[in-house]
Formats: structure tokens, sequence, C-alpha cells
């Protein structure tokens, strides 16, 4: 196995999970002893990140523990891009190296997504603290069959799942999103399983805090992702965007988060002006949730 | 019921609660709404001399306005929080514009906003009926919940106006909810 150059740990490539399934041992999901050992860190380190986040840090007793993969699950509109955005900037200006990985919308886009709330992403990036790197989902679906292919025995190269950029070690990295990449699995879903797999074991690996966004299937948000992301993520905050007449009401709900101390509740959410997300953790929202 | 009427019931019923905190609700008769509301607001602020925030879910601001300004009651001591327009056309600096058509989440964020910035005696909340057009009871209900204790928490009279309807059970929730349901 891989070792980590800084801390001489072993690096979990999901190759053994492939050679597992590849030689009928299977991976049974949904059960405990299929976690990786590595995501117990997360429980043991009592070290907490803020998000930095008006009035969502005010949900935890302490934050978010440091190294936890975190779900973003909504319908379109709800909020989940400017979450991740605003919480990379904040993670960014306080002095922390914070990635923004996308699959979907340009870095250019993005970038000016941040001007537009008037985050100044140019300088952090200018500094180093900041990165928006494009990533193609299909590149990615062609290196996990390439890896299936590889384990078997039909592919002599050997392919190794790319992560973050080789000179920059993230502290914080935002992924938008899983339903970009589940997208181009189409129907090959054994593949995307395993790439979650490999994909919430190497965030967890690197130690790095990690939002993931997810698309759910009703904008309502009566309904949420497949399940198999909600089962592996150490956290999962949903965001609400409910219809009510003619109008929408916006919220958030930490539904889980392993190793911290939230308030179980859904709150009030805005997209301020100049400011972003602001969330109230006093106001309910008043719309059938 | 006459003007004159409605205005001395007003007086006396609203002499009893005026100092207090918390919610109460004003339940009249739809012919005579439009004159209980106008008493009520006439007697917080003419005759009290009390500030406060007008929160008018029936009519857009700039109506408003001009209905209490024919009936001569003074709007210098009153904030408007109008949930009706955005404000485009209106150069109005004592009215917020929420725009969300009846999202009572936002109403009541914009209550919180206003009561910050500035000194308020009461609530003025016309009225109950606009919201019931596109809310379930259910919704509503929560509201009024949710109204009492921030009524408590702000340490302000907060006045719901309510036009009574037939055959519904939101009087019967006022009774239940508020602290206390003035019937004019």
């Amino acid at each position: 196995m891989a070792k980590s150059k800084s801390s001489g740990k072993p690096i979990f490539t999901g190759r053994s999970k492939i050679d597992q399934l590849l030689h009928g041992e299977g991976i049974i999901y949904g059960r405990k002893k299929d976690l990786p050992v590595a995501r117990k860190k997360v429980v043991d380190n009592q070290d907490y990140i803020k998000l930095g986040i008006d009035g969502v840090d005010h949900l935890f007793e302490k934050g978010v523990p440091k190294g936890s993969s975190v779900l973003l699950c909504g319908g379109p509109g709800s909020g989940k891009t400017i979450f991740g955005l605003q919480a990379l900037f904040a993670a960014a200006t306080s002095g922390k190296k914070a990635l923004y990985m996308t699959f979907e919308e340009s870095p250019d886009r993005l970038r000016n997504h941040m001007h537009d709330f008037g985050w100044d992403a140019d300088q952090l990036i200018a500094d180093g603290y900041l990165r928006i790197e494009k990533y193609s989902p299909f590149d990615v679906m062609r290196q996990v069959e390439a890896m299936l292919e590889r384990a078997k025995g039909e592919l002599l190269i050997d392919v190794k799942p790319v992560l973050f950029p080789a000179d920059f070690i993230p502290e914080v990295v935002v992924i938008d999103s899983l339903s970009a990449i589940e997208g181009a699995f189409i129907t090959r879903e054994e593949p995307y399983r395993i790439y979650l797999e490999q994909l919430f074991s190497l965030l967890s690996e690197n130690g790095a805090t990690s939002l993931l966004v997810s698309e759910a299937l009703d904008p309502d948000m009566k309904a949420r992702t497949s399940g198999m992301e909600e089962f592996l993520a150490d956290g999962i905050i949903l965001f609400y965007h409910v219809r009510h007449g003619s109008a929408r009401d916006r919220g958030v709900e930490i539904l889980k988060m392993r190793g911290a101390k939230f308030q179980k509740k859904v709150c009030a959410m805005q997209i301020v002006e100049d400011k972003g997300i602001e969330v109230y953790p006093e106001q309910e929202v008043f719309a059938d949730i | 019921m006459k003007s004159l009427q409605i205005r001395k019931k007003v007086a006396l019923k609203l002499s009893a609660i005026e100092s207090r905190k918390g919610l109460y609700a004003v339940i009249s008769k739809s012919p005579d709404y439009n004159d209980v509301n106008q008493e009520v607001i006439r007697f917080l602020t003419r005759t009290k001399g009390r500030s406060g925030v007008y929160v008018t879910l029936m009519r857009p601001h700039c109506d408003t306005m001009e209905r209490l300004r024919d009936a001569k009651i003074r709007t210098k001591d009153l904030f408007f929080i109008d949930d009706l327009e955005y404000g485009g056309g209106c150069k109005a600096r004592n009215c917020v514009f929420i725009g969300d058509k009846y999202s009572l989440t936002a109403l009541s964020l914009a209550m919180s906003e206003v009561c910050k910035d500035r000194p308020v005696d009461f609530i003025f909340f016309d009225s109950l009926n606009a919201p019931l057009i596109y809310e379930k009871l259910e919704i509503v209900e929560r509201f009024i919940h949710f109204l009492v204790n921030k009524s408590k928490n702000l340490g302000l009279l907060m006045i719901i106006m309510y036009a009574e309807e037939p055959n519904t059970k939101v009087g019967s929730m006022l009774d239940q909810f508020c602290d206390g349901c003035i019937r004019i």
C-alpha cells in the first residue's frame, strides 16, 4: 500500500475494496464493520473548526470536528453552492488552505459569484490560500473503470485515484457536486458506489474537512439522495427551499454530525445581497417541512 | 356599529392592556374591520403617544399611509413592514418592503430586525386574514404561538387584527394562544 510522504501513514487507495469485490468477498454497504478504520479519527479528534457562516456556528456546541466529511444536501437553488463558497472563503480568510473542486460550474463563474457577495477570491488565490479547480466527472468515471480493469488484471498500468493537486494540501475542501459525478456514471451503479467509498476514505485519510454538495431528488427536500452518501458522510446539513403559496422559504438543518453536539431544528436561512448566507438559529420556518 | 361607538369601545378595552407586554388579538366583525383597525392605531399613537411597527399585509404601504392620513391618524411614530410589495416605485423611508407575499418566516425576521434598530412600544399586525388565504391553519397556528414568545422576548405589546369569519377555528385558536382576545 502507498504511504503518505508527509506522515508516512498508509494511504487507502480503494484497491483492497475492489479486490474484495472482484474476488467474491463483496462489500455489504450499511454495515459498521465495512467503515474504513481511519474514519474513527473524526470521533477521537476533539479539534473543531468553525464554518464561518453567520448563525450556523451557533448551532454547534464547539464546531464541526476537523477532518469530517459533511454532505450539503438540498434542492436546486437552495443555497448549497453559496454555503460551500462562503465556508471556503471564511476558511481561507482565517489562514487555512481551501480548495473548491468543481465538477459543474467554471472556476471563473464561481469567482464572479464570490465577488457578487463581496468576497475577494482573487486576493486569496494570489496569496495561496484558495484554489478553485475544475474537474471532469467523466474523467472520474473513466478512472474508476480503469481501476476496476486493473484490479481484474486487464490493465497493466497502475491507476491511482487523483484527488488533490500535488502542490496544494488543503485543510478545507468543497466538492461540487456528487450529483454531477453520479450523473457521469449513469447506469453504472456499482462503480459509483465504489468511487464514493474511496472518495470518503481518501478524504478522511487526508484529514481535510470536506463539504460535499449533493442535489436532493425533491426541490422541497422531502426526499433526499440515494442514501449511500448519507451513510458514508460524517455529517449532513440539509437545505430547504419550500414553496408555500406563491413564495418560497429557506431553511437549514443539521441532520447529523458525528462527534459533535448540535441543535436539532430547522432554522430560517436567507441569502443576503453583499453578505451571503445568514442563518437565524432562533427563527423557525413557517412552512410545511 | 357607529364609528363613535367603536372609538369608545376600542379606547375602553385597550386601556386595560396597552401597558402590558404580550400578544393580544383584536377581533371584529367584517363590516366594522376598517373602523376598528383605525381606532386601535389612533388610540395607541395619538391617545397614548406610543411608537410602533405597522405590519401591513392587506394593502400596500402607500395605500395604508393614505388611509391613515385621511383618518387624521399621525404616522410619524410608525414604521411599516410591507409584505406585499418590493417597493419599486415607493420612496418611503419609514418602511421596509419584504415582497415575499405572505412569507411568515420573512415577516418574522423583518419584525426582529426593525425592533433592533429603533425604540418600539408595539407591533400592529394588519391582519391575520391575509396569511390565512395562503397558509394552512396549522402553519398560522405555529406562527401565532411563535409570536406569543416573541412579544415576551422583545418586551412589547403585539396586537394582531382579525376580521371574524364564520365557520372557522381561527377565533378559538386565538383564544387559546394569545394573552388576550378583545372582541369589538
